[in-house]
């Protein structure tokens, strides 16, 4: 209760004692918050903040009947474009000669839970908070309490009447900010007008984009509770010249990366934070091969997972 | 029913002190309320507030001219004081330029690195430590740095989609060393 009490307070001003919802509340609002996306046309702008950084991006977001499309665009730092539609997603970088890239995931803010969110209730007790307004929109404070020591809380600002989110702090165990997501200026759609929007089209398929992967040369024989893979593809990396697995375990919230590649003469094996701890990673050889486990999540979680790595019977 | 209680009070020094103990997080949640709805009503502090943010976009590459943002962005604060939600705060050291400074200490990383055994296992045993000072964990300066970057944008990449670069910066690491 007083660590609810303090990232409520942390975040958001208000501090009210609340009882986390009792789980069948808890899911209706998590289902409510995860389907928003998919509802309501929004376009608007909104700061990233993560340490002493901020970053500002323009997002847009429709729903036709092929499901909802996003773009951002970011209004500061290097030109970037992302557009997101029926699943797929790329990121256009540079000027007049753009290069584009496909991307392996197509979720950002404000949508940030998974389909199946009423599913997050068992790893996250929720507590309601006060009401907050941000970008001129009367929000209600909900508070994401981990129920264990493998991931961070958040502190959402919803928008009663269509669920989304308008504001979102990750927090630490103590219920620091971490990093934070919140709306300046946004416009939502609420009506049938948005299903109306004509498809967007994607650029053309990309050479070296990341392709499913078939079989690997380790595996993870535990995982934090919760944590599930969902995605496991062979791709590039950047400025390496080599293609890597890249897996991705997520509880719905939080995601950890896990680099499989093949042992370099000179590796080494490294553990490090950085500078809020919000981010941990480690690295470790698992007979011939390299890997690098990396995610916005507790060290134990990063420290568990990198323990369960084991060579593949295969 | 609990209710925050602050006992701290705003800062009274010059715009350049408490534009720079908001920036820094040092400022409690009333505080930098007040601090954010000051901000567009004082030309000096509203001229701090864009100088300091420009200077943090210049330090991490960002050049791009975000002036006509801010100016909006202060009209937003204006009306929408918690937009940003404060950082924990902590007490007051106040000192002007300590925003600056801290980000310039953002880019002047200390590594920490640790020599130890190798391990086919994974488990790094820790055995001495020394000190790397860079002033830039970009390519060419340090080897740790550049192994690490290209991991920590695919993850950022897959995770947030809208970060341009890495946003992590790791600050603390433990080598185990080559593999013998």
């Amino acid at each position: 209760m007083m660590r609810a009490l303090m990232l409520l307070g942390l975040c958001c001003g208000t501090v009210q004692a609340a009882e986390p919802l009792p789980a069948t509340d808890a899911a209706v609002w998590l289902q409510n918050i995860a389907e928003a996306p998919n509802r309501y046309a929004y376009q608007g702008i909104f700061v990233l903040q993560k340490g002493d950084r901020m970053q500002t991006l323009q997002v847009s977001n429709r729903v036709s009947a092929q499901g909802k499309e996003s773009r951002l665009v970011g209004m500061d730092g290097e030109q970037r474009e992302v557009r997101c539609t029926r699943g797929e997603s790329v990121s256009i970088v540079g000027g007049p000669s753009p290069k584009q890239e496909r991307r392996i995931g197509s979720r950002h803010f404000p949508d940030l839970l998974p389909a199946d969110a009423a599913r997050m209730t068992t790893w996250y007790d929720l507590r309601l908070g006060g009401m907050e307004r941000v970008a001129g929109i009367e929000c209600q404070t909900l508070t994401l309490e981990p129920k264990d020591q493998y991931r961070w809380g958040h502190v959402l600002c919803i928008d009663k009447e269509s669920y989304l989110p308008l504001k979102a702090v990750l927090v630490d165990q103590r219920g620091r900010p971490l990093m934070q997501y919140s709306f300046a200026e946004v416009q939502i759609a609420k009506g049938a007008a948005a299903a109306r929007a004509r498809p967007a089209s994607l650029p053309a398929p990309l050479q070296d984009a990341p392709r499913a992967l078939n079989g690997s040369a380790v595996e993870v024989r535990q995982l934090p509770p919760g944590f599930s893979r969902v995605i496991a593809v062979k791709r590039p990396l950047a400025n390496q010249g080599i293609e890597v697995e890249h897996w991705v375990f997520s509880d719905g919230l939080m995601h950890i990366s896990m680099f499989v590649e093949p042992l370099a003469r000179n590796n080494v094996t490294v553990r490090g934070a950085s500078q809020r701890g919000m981010t941990n990673l480690r690295t470790l050889r698992v007979g011939q091969n390299q890997i690098t486990v990396v995610g916005d999540a507790p060290p134990a979680a990063i420290d568990l997972i990198a323990r369960s790595i084991g060579a593949s019977a295969l | 029913m609990v209710s925050m209680k602050h006992t701290q009070t705003m800062p009274s020094q010059d715009a350049d002190a408490w534009v720079s103990a908001l920036l820094n997080g040092e400022l409690d949640d009333s505080e930098a309320k007040r601090a954010f709805s000051r901000i567009p009503g004082e030309a000096e502090a509203a001229t701090r507030w864009a100088e300091y943010n420009l200077v943090s976009d210049a330090l991490h590459g960002d050049a791009a001219d975000t002036r006509a943002f801010m100016a909006r962005f202060r009209d937003t604060l204006e009306a929408e004081p918690t937009v940003l939600a404060p950082m924990v705060a902590r007490k007051a050291q106040t000192a002007p330029y300590l925003w600056t400074a801290a980000a310039a200490a953002m880019a002047a990383i200390t590594w920490t690195v640790w020599t130890a055994a190798p391990s086919d296992t994974g488990s790094d045993r820790m055995v001495s430590a020394q000190t790397v000072a860079a002033n830039d964990p970009r390519p060419g300066v340090d080897p740790v740095a550049n192994q690490l970057e290209p991991y920590l944008a695919a993850h950022q990449d897959y995770a947030y989609a809208v970060v341009s670069v890495p946003e992590m910066v790791i600050e603390k690491v433990s080598l185990a060393g080559p593999n013998q």
